[in-house]
């Protein structure tokens, strides 16, 4: 414990320990100490031996030897397959995360402006798909978009077109499936945001001549950025990780880092590098998280 | 319609620059929500540079009223005119009105001056009108040096001569004010309803404003209607709104009164007397009112116009004993709550002239309670 903590410790009552203690813990069990190991192998070399990899330090005859090696995080760029799959997975992400913004603020928006029973309605019937399982919407997806699947089969009897078009495999495919999964983690935190716009506000710009479209530039647009914010956060940063949905729906053409991190760990049995390549994901999810923390941070600075 | 004597349009001349009447009419207003009246038949006629207030109890329908002038609202029936042309189904932002609300509704996420420029934004201003004017206009309600803040790093006083400001800025035709001081604590108050009529005397702006607070609406306007159930009972300047309520609930609205129910005994051209069950000498006014003998009327005395006394006054008529049951010391004057023998309370105000009152009435003093005949008023509502 460091002086400052121990002198806040000291001042704060009990109770209040009690509540601020367990989350800290939480995060210390399933995050620090995890990715303390993560990266602790991913400074170690390939081995064959039980676990795959060097011992992190020695200690032979007195001696403590520590064993680091930067080898896996140079060899991460001397292969353009892990750049391409970074680029690809922050492309896909990126793109997903426009599509499910597009998609949802409408959505977010409309439910928001929805009085009384409705809206409970409207809320629940975005919820309810992940109340089954994820797996089992992404096989009711390939279902659907197979070449002999149920789109297919429905436009060639309609004769709309004479062979199937290809959907499986492809990254648009992907594009579906990631949209489809990440749609409420974006429409719910926008909702949040939007039901609490004051509608006086909106009054007070239409008194000031605003018509409709200027209104939704100038007031709700504006202030709903902490939500839009919120929820391309809450899509993207998972999506840039996503094994699932490219595995099963994208096959060999969708490259992905969640997948090159599957085959080095299952494939290769190389576990080293795979922690490299989950270290420098993680480095590269710190910047938008970052940045997305300090908006908040101004955002409640400003709501004081 | 019930007849009510209530709506005196021809009000005697007003403090205000008044031109030509009628710069704004409103003409047999009428708003139902879900078949309920919110404003009923309401005629109005509000002149050119004038404050005009409307005051009522909460849910008497001046909000409504205003959001009908403000567009937000369309009449169920009847029409609005400016200066003689109807604005029916003008919405809001097409018409040359501008309204400061409750809450101000500042926009959180933009500047002072980015506030203040919003409006003239909208209508297409080029960007060096719209800075010098900006500029101007925190000059005129000093706030130049906060240009640069943001709603919430302002006090509650300053918001409102920025939501003020953002209204003047657009030079609108009709100003409309809601609550204007219900978000200030009691003592900004009283400050800046003198600033706020002081910047909009300045301005030259006609304005309606919407109040439950019958203290504001005398400090800030030239005229006043007396709002209830939908309807105007009454509309008059503050003196004439205290002095000649012409109702009941315009007398018992404004400031406190003492009110006599009873049947008028003699009608003569130049004096009426009032037999009361409450009073036991004869009510007495010195100028003739259009009545008849037997009407039920009451009549009306202010607290200040009664004289309160130890020993019995001369006059045989206006004058009824009594004992002092309760005092409400208040500094500059006391009022004393006095048990008439008819069982009545009456309320007399008396000012606390002298520092030192050995000889100030107590509680349980016999007392002689009386006013001049010029001092009560007659309501045949």
């Amino acid at each position: 414990m460091s002086p400052a903590r121990r002198k806040i410790a000291w001042r704060l009552p009990g109770q209040y320990l009690l509540v601020v203690i367990p989350p800290y813990i939480w995060l210390l069990l399933f995050f620090v100490i995890p990715f303390a190991i993560v990266f602790k192998i991913s400074l170690a070399e390939s081995a064959i031996a039980q676990p795959p990899y060097t011992a992190f330090y020695e200690y032979v005859e007195d001696v403590l030897t520590f064993r680091v090696s930067f080898a896996n995080y140079l060899f991460l760029l001397t292969d353009s397959l892990y750049f391409d799959a970074y680029v690809s997975s922050l492309r896909i992400a990126a793109i997903s995360t426009l599509i499910c913004l597009v998609v949802g603020y409408p959505i977010a928006y409309g439910i928001a402006r929805t009085q009384g029973p409705l809206q409970s309605l409207l809320l629940m019937l975005v919820i309810l798909p992940s109340w089954t399982s994820f797996l089992v919407r992404i096989y009711a997806w390939m279902g659907l978009l197979r070449n002999n699947g149920i789109i297919n089969s429905v436009l060639m009897s309609l004769g709309v077109v004479d062979e199937p078009i290809r959907m499986m495999n492809t990254e648009f495919a992907v594009y579906i499936g990631i949209v489809y999964t990440y749609l409420p983690f974006l429409i719910l935190p926008l909702y949040a945001n939007l039901v609490k716009l004051d509608n006086r506000l909106l009054e007070a710009a239409t008194d000031l001549g605003a018509g409709p479209v200027s209104r939704f530039l100038r007031i709700t647009l504006p202030l709903s950025m902490g939500g839009v914010i919120a929820g391309c956060m809450l899509v993207f940063i998972p999506v840039v990780g996503e094994f699932v949905i490219p595995e099963l729906l994208g096959g060999s053409e969708t490259l992905m880092i969640g997948k090159v991190l599957w085959g080095e760990f299952f494939n290769n049995r190389d576990w080293p590098v795979a922690s490299a390549v989950a270290t420098v994901m993680l480095v590269l999810l710190l910047i938008p998280i970052t940045l997305f923390h300090r908006y908040q941070f101004r955002e409640m600075e400003a709501n004081d | 319609m019930t007849e009510t004597t209530a709506i005196t349009l021809k009000g005697p001349t007003s403090r205000a620059p008044s031109e030509a009447a009628g710069y704004i009419e409103l003409v047999g207003v009428s708003k139902s929500f879900d078949g309920i009246l919110a404003v009923n038949n309401v005629d109005l006629t509000i002149r050119k540079g004038e404050l005009f207030a409307l005051l009522g109890a909460s849910g008497c329908g001046k909000s409504t009223l205003l959001r009908m002038l403000s567009g937000f609202e369309q009449p169920t029936t009847g029409d609005i005119l400016l200066e003689g042309r109807s604005l029916t189904g003008l919405p809001a932002n097409q018409r040359p009105f501008n309204m400061m609300f409750q809450s101000y509704a500042l926009f959180p996420h933009m500047t002072v001056a980015q506030n203040l420029a919003f409006g003239l934004k909208q209508e297409g201003k080029g960007k060096r009108e719209v800075e010098t004017r900006v500029a101007e206009m925190l000059e005129r309600v000093q706030m130049t040096a906060y240009y640069k803040r943001k709603p919430h790093q302002l006090s509650g006083g300053q918001q409102q001569r920025i939501a003020l400001a953002r209204c003047l800025i657009k030079r609108p035709k009709l100003l409309l004010l809601d609550e204007p001081m219900g978000a200030l604590d009691k003592k900004l108050r009283t400050r800046m309803q003198l600033e706020v009529a002081n910047i909009l005397e300045s301005v030259g702006v006609t304005c309606v404003m919407v109040t439950h607070d019958q203290e504001e609406a005398m400090t800030m306007a030239n005229r006043i209607a007396i709002m209830d159930g939908g309807r105007i009972l009454q509309v008059g300047t503050p003196d004439e709104i205290y002095e000649q309520p012409n109702c009941r609930y315009t007398a018992e609205f404004i400031g406190s009164v003492n009110v006599f129910d009873g049947v008028i005994v003699d009608d003569e051209v130049n004096y009426v007397n009032i037999a009361s069950p409450q009073a036991r000498n004869t009510l007495h006014i010195g100028h003739g009112i259009s009545g008849f003998a037997g009407q039920p009327v009451s009549v009306a005395v202010r607290p200040e116009k009664i004289q309160i006394s130890l020993e019995r006054p001369a006059q045989p008529f206006n004058c009824e004993a009594g004992e002092v049951d309760d005092i409400a010391y208040l500094g500059s004057h006391s009022v004393y709550h006095v048990k008439l023998e008819s069982g009545m309370d009456v309320s007399v105000t008396a000012m606390n002239d002298e520092r030192w009152a050995g000889e100030r009435l107590t509680w349980h003093d016999k007392v002689w309670v009386y006013w001049d005949e010029h001092s009560a008023v007659v309501l045949t509502s």
